[in-house]
């Protein structure tokens, strides 16, 4: 349904996004995880054509025999919102605060599918209460603000699928909400995801929200897509030095772990894009280094030149 | 004991909402009460909205409890006189979960850290050269001294920002969320930055947080916030394997 070959994303300041190639299946449930500046972000906009303006893209996407890249506004529109919908991490930005929520699901609706307005709301209703809101239909009348961080951010999950996409790609949806409420938010993700045959990519910082949710698993570093598989084989059996070092950073629940011992790290800091090493960005950091690492780049999966096939 | 915080109460009014009737109560923190020791990291875990930035504000003087008593050295710190309160607040220091809000863009860092040691009457020379060695304490060079926060990543201002509370000696560092902002590899490099300085400083932390990993990665004993009550403290061993209270269970659930 979604092939990436070869995608590019490049900025004055340096290259943002290197030669990303990747492919999703309808119903597939991907995650994309890494820290900041990894170009998560920028890969879920580029899906959408919507990189910034500043920046030169290179590559293709494909969707559904679609081209996106260098494709004209006007069939951009018709797929962002129709065919693929976005989630972003901020509800309260995402929605606008002087409408009430019915009439926010209920634009889509008449806008894309030309429904009347009663029709609109009887099915903004619904699609509330698909989401899990109580009590649907007084919750049309309610303004955002009067909504609660999660409930908020399960509009913006009814809002995205007004129009019955193929494919939802939720950035961050649960960095801004509290532990619980995530939890019950990626429940619903994967929930809807399963009813619908919906893809869904889940773009991430944390590991341990996409092993919830993906059955895929691409990890992202300095713009490179470093390792991609099965979400329990990359989780289990990392094989990327980059992807090995964060999961053994992460803090685990343990009662056992001897507390004189220092975690283990990864040292040093994502370098600025502008600061980019030309072969593979990981060198600098990485602890098994080899000579030629620097300057050339590593293909394949993992690309690494230690580890890749 | 170092800290003690006996039956803490705080409120605060919500705007008014309607003309004739009273401002709605928040009641931010309950009936709280516990101690921190020499040494010792207490883990504070909560959700936001459970109280436990008042009560790090609390345990910093910068409000006092509406009922009940913050006890530092068996001083209470509400009955004390600004000038002894001014000398008490140097006990206990504070860092913040933004290292970008938390440091003046227009200083150097050398400026930034020494600045705490203003009140302390050292002369220059002398807060120039401890600001050098804390900088060198936190794993910068003392060479950064005449850059300016921008020139930093967020871990790395994290770690100015701690260079910082630690300048004056404190005896007591509260860090509300100090990891929170930062990237998973960073995070582990800030937390095993501040075990060491409670290792060889014997620096007691109230280390807050709304990562049950995080806090349990560097906590001796655990309180778990549920609005505006602790309704569970114990040591982290104890927390992490036989969790009691529901809401602690409830957590670990999610986590």
């Amino acid at each position: 349904m979604l092939a990436v070959s070869g995608l590019s994303v490049t900025f004055d300041a340096g290259q943002a996004l290197r030669d990303a190639s990747m492919t999703l299946a309808r119903g597939e449930r991907l995650g994309i995880a890494g820290e900041s500046g990894s170009g998560k972000t920028l890969l879920g906009l580029s899906l959408l054509g919507m990189a910034p303006e500043a920046a030169s893209v290179t590559g293709s996407v494909v969707f559904d025999g679609q081209h996106v890249v260098g494709a004209a506004e006007r069939d951009l529109r018709a797929l962002r919102g129709q065919r693929i919908a976005m989630v972003f991490q901020e509800p309260l930005s995402a929605l606008n605060p002087l409408r009430r929520i019915g009439d926010l699901i209920a634009e889509p609706l008449r806008l894309h599918r030309g429904m009347g307005r009663a029709a609109a709301m009887d099915r903004a209703a619904a699609l509330l209460d698909e989401v899990g809101l109580p009590d649907p239909v007084s919750r049309l009348r309610q303004f955002p603000h009067e909504m609660s961080g999660g409930q908020r951010q399960r509009v913006t999950i009814a809002l995205a699928l007004a129009c019955d996409p193929d494919l939802l790609i939720a950035d961050e949806p649960t960095t801004a909400l509290d532990v619980q409420v995530a939890a019950l938010i990626l429940a619903l993700l994967r929930d809807l995801s399963e009813r619908r045959r919906m893809a869904l990519i889940l773009i991430s910082h944390d590991l341990r929200a996409i092993a919830r949710v993906t059955d895929r698993l691409a990890i992202m570093y300095g713009g490179d897509l470093v390792e991609q598989g099965p979400t329990a084989q990359v989780l289990g059996m990392p094989r990327h030095p980059y992807t090995r070092g964060l999961i053994a950073a992460r803090p685990i629940l343990s009662a056992t772990r001897d507390r004189s011992a220092p975690l283990p790290t990864i040292p040093g800091t994502v370098p600025a894009l502008s600061a980019l090493p030309p072969g593979c960005r990981f060198a600098g950091r990485c602890p098994v280094e080899l000579p030629h690492c620097r300057t050339t780049r590593p293909t394949g999966n993992p690309a690494c030149h230690r580890e890749g096939a | 004991m170092l800290l003690r915080v006996e039956n803490a109460h705080r409120s605060y009014r919500l705007p008014r909402t309607h003309l004739l009737r009273t401002a709605p109560l928040i009641r931010a923190v309950q009936d709280v009460s516990l101690t921190v020791g020499r040494g010792e990291i207490l883990g504070i875990v909560g959700e936001s909205g459970s109280g436990k930035s008042t009560l790090a504000r609390m345990i910093m003087g910068f409000e006092p409890p509406d009922q009940g008593h913050v006890r530092l050295n068996g001083q209470d710190l509400a009955t004390l006189g600004a000038r002894v309160l001014r000398q008490a607040r140097r006990q206990v220091q504070m860092v913040f979960q933004d290292p970008y809000d938390s440091l003046d863009p227009r200083r150097s860092i050398g400026w930034s850290v020494a600045e705490p040691l203003l009140a302390g009457g050292m002369d220059a020379p002398a807060r120039h050269a401890r600001a050098a060695d804390m900088l060198s304490r936190v794993g910068l060079s003392p060479a950064d001294m005449a850059r300016y926060p921008h020139e930093f990543s967020g871990g790395q201002r994290q770690r100015i920002a701690i260079a910082r509370a630690i300048a004056p000696e404190p005896a007591l560092l509260v860090a509300d969320e100090p990891v929170a902002a930062l990237d998973v590899s960073v995070q582990a490099q800030v937390l095993n930055l501040l075990m060491d300085l409670n290792r060889h400083l014997g620096l007691a932390m109230v280390f807050i947080s709304h990562d049950l990993a995080v806090v349990a990665s560097i906590a001796d004993r655990i309180a778990v916030m549920q609005a505006g009550r602790i309704v569970e403290l114990g040591t982290t061993a104890k927390i992490v394997t036989t969790p009691e209270h529901p809401y602690t269970k409830a957590l670990f659930a999610a986590a």
